[in-house]
């Protein structure tokens, strides 16, 4: 219930909430855009099937989706330490190993967003304090460390899937 | 800007996380290196409501010639989770029926495995097998305990059973009248198919997954398995019950033998008149169930004489008057043998009994 109750509180605050995917925000230096896409087959000109990404609607649990964040620098100058985070939404549990972001250092959060690591140095603990690997499903945050600076006009994208829970 | 932030940190909490978070803040507890307290799940089986909005979006730092600039969002996907159309139908419980007995129940479990709320209606099928229940109809065990009570209720045909919750289950049984025709180890086999319905109505949940998207709408998709009776993704399950006859199973056999007559004595007797002949008769059970009050009546044959107190069941001797010993001559049935055995156990329990006549 309380689940619920902080969704519907968000969309009441956010009120340029729209479907699918959809516009960028322009603040500051570098335009982002998040997209929420699903993989579904269809059959292409010659009558093959094949696979295709269309926008997230009508999605049921157990089915995948595909996120990405495209980025630009359409500032005036060159931006450093470019860091992005992607807290997990709720009901979606990432998918193992399906961050991806070219000239960036992937890490993880299980602590809701207070530390980040990467996998094999995740740990968490159980009710007695014993420490186990976290898994995919712990979660809670994806980061990626850009490498390198970003010049004017320079773009790029990270991403990552989870499956609806 | 804030109250972005606001509902971002809210957002970051998932179910189970947002209380160890709680508890970290409330109690000032620092944890080293990147550990958090492990919860249980609190995901059901079922998978996320359907209506439930489901948000994304992205923050980004960054610096200008080494300077931390003012943190930026990305826009905010959603998505709407739809209705997953899934349910079980299971087997609780098979029953062992006697012949000519009423009111006898299998029973059902109905589990919505979907993520919505939804009604469902019932319908029942006669399956592979031997012979058929009468009056067959179906009611929703209220009580769950798996027996026919006052506080059940009758189902009509058509109608919504009930309204489940996802990850709910409710109990239903199948109540009919068994005939007298059928014998120890026939089966009647029932399935009992379920249909998904829009929950509080009789209206068939429709299959959305032709039609195109709507974002926006809560639409419907068929992700049930093959049952007993139906077809997979049709917005039904179904599952089968047996009915089995357990029933005493007696077969009676007679044979005589010529014990002596005058001229032989009792080496290889002949029928003449004079001869004393034994019959043996036997009784045995073969069925599943112990056959009570069995009572055996042999007629003295025409132009022999019965030999008093010649009467033995399973070897024992008894009298020929009507006493407590189970058997008489010509009392219970004048010129008669008359033998009762209380119980004749199931799977061969066997009855012997022998009496001897003179041929006249």
């Amino acid at each position: 219930m309380k689940k619920l109750t902080i969704t519907v509180s968000c969309l009441m605050l956010l009120t340029f909430v729209t479907a699918g995917t959809l516009w960028a925000q322009k603040k500051g230096d570098i335009e982002l855009k998040a997209v929420a896409e699903i993989e579904i087959e269809d059959f292409n000109a010659e009558g093959k099937k094949e696979i295709k990404r269309v926008p997230a609607t009508k999605v049921v649990p157990g089915e995948e989706v595909i996120y990405t964040i495209h980025y630009t620098n359409s500032g005036q100058k060159t931006t450093d330490n470019v860091v992005i985070t992607n807290p997990l939404p709720e009901h979606m549990r990432y998918k193992d190993s399906s961050a991806a972001g070219v000239g960036a250092t992937i890490v993880f959060s299980v602590d809701g967003g207070k530390t980040f690591a990467t996998p094999e140095n995740l740990k968490i603990q159980d009710a007695l304090g014993r420490e186990f690997p976290a898994a995919a499903s712990d979660y809670t945050h994806i980061r990626w460390v850009l490498l390198s600076s970003l010049p004017l006009n320079a773009k790029g994208q990270v991403g990552f899937r989870a499956v609806l829970e | 800007m804030k109250r972005i932030q606001q509902c971002k940190l809210k957002q970051k909490r998932r179910g189970t996380k947002m209380k160890s978070k709680q508890n970290l803040m409330m109690f000032g507890l620092v944890l080293a290196g990147v550990m958090m307290l492990l919860m249980p799940s609190q995901v059901m089986a079922a998978g996320t409501a359907s209506g439930t909005n489901i948000t994304n979006s992205a923050t980004l730092d960054y610096q200008v010639s080494g300077v931390d600039q003012t943190q930026l969002n990305s826009n905010t996907t959603t998505f709407v989770v739809d209705n997953k159309v899934d349910l079980t139908v299971a087997e609780v419980g098979s029953a062992n029926v006697v012949p000519g007995t009423n009111d006898q129940v299998l029973v059902f479990s109905i589990t919505n495995t979907g993520n919505t709320l939804q009604g469902y209606s019932l319908v029942t099928t006669d399956g592979t097998d031997e012979f058929d229940m009468t009056n067959v109809r179906i009611y929703l065990d209220v009580n769950t305990d798996g027996l026919l009570d006052g506080g059940d209720t009758l189902y009509t045909p058509g109608t919504n059973i009930a309204d489940i919750a996802a990850d709910g289950s409710i109990q239903v049984l199948v109540v009919a009248d068994t005939p007298l025709t059928p014998t120890n180890g026939d089966t009647a086999v029932y399935n009992l198919i379920a249909t998904t319905l829009d929950f509080g109505t009789t209206t068939i949940t429709a299959n959305d997954s032709g039609d195109v998207d709507d974002p926006l709408v809560v639409q419907v998709v068929w992700a049930d398995g093959v049952g007993t009776d139906d077809a997979a993704t049709d917005g039904k399950h179904s599952a089968d019950a047996i009915y089995s006859v357990a029933s005493a199973d007696l077969a009676v056999t007679k044979t005589q033998a010529v014990e002596s007559d005058p001229i032989n004595g009792t080496t290889n007797p002949k029928a003449i008149p004079g001869a004393t002949v034994r019959y043996t008769i036997t009784v045995v059970n073969s069925g599943g169930l112990d056959a009570t009050s069995v009572e055996l009546v042999d007629t003295t044959p025409v132009n022999t004489t019965y030999v008093p107190g010649s009467i033995t069941l399973n070897t024992v001797s008894k009298t020929d008057i009507n006493d407590v010993d189970e058997a008489d001559h010509g009392a219970s049935n004048p010129g008669a043998v008359t033998v009762t055995v209380a119980t004749l156990a199931s799977s061969g329990g066997t009855a012997t009994i022998t009496f001897d006549v003179t041929i006249d």
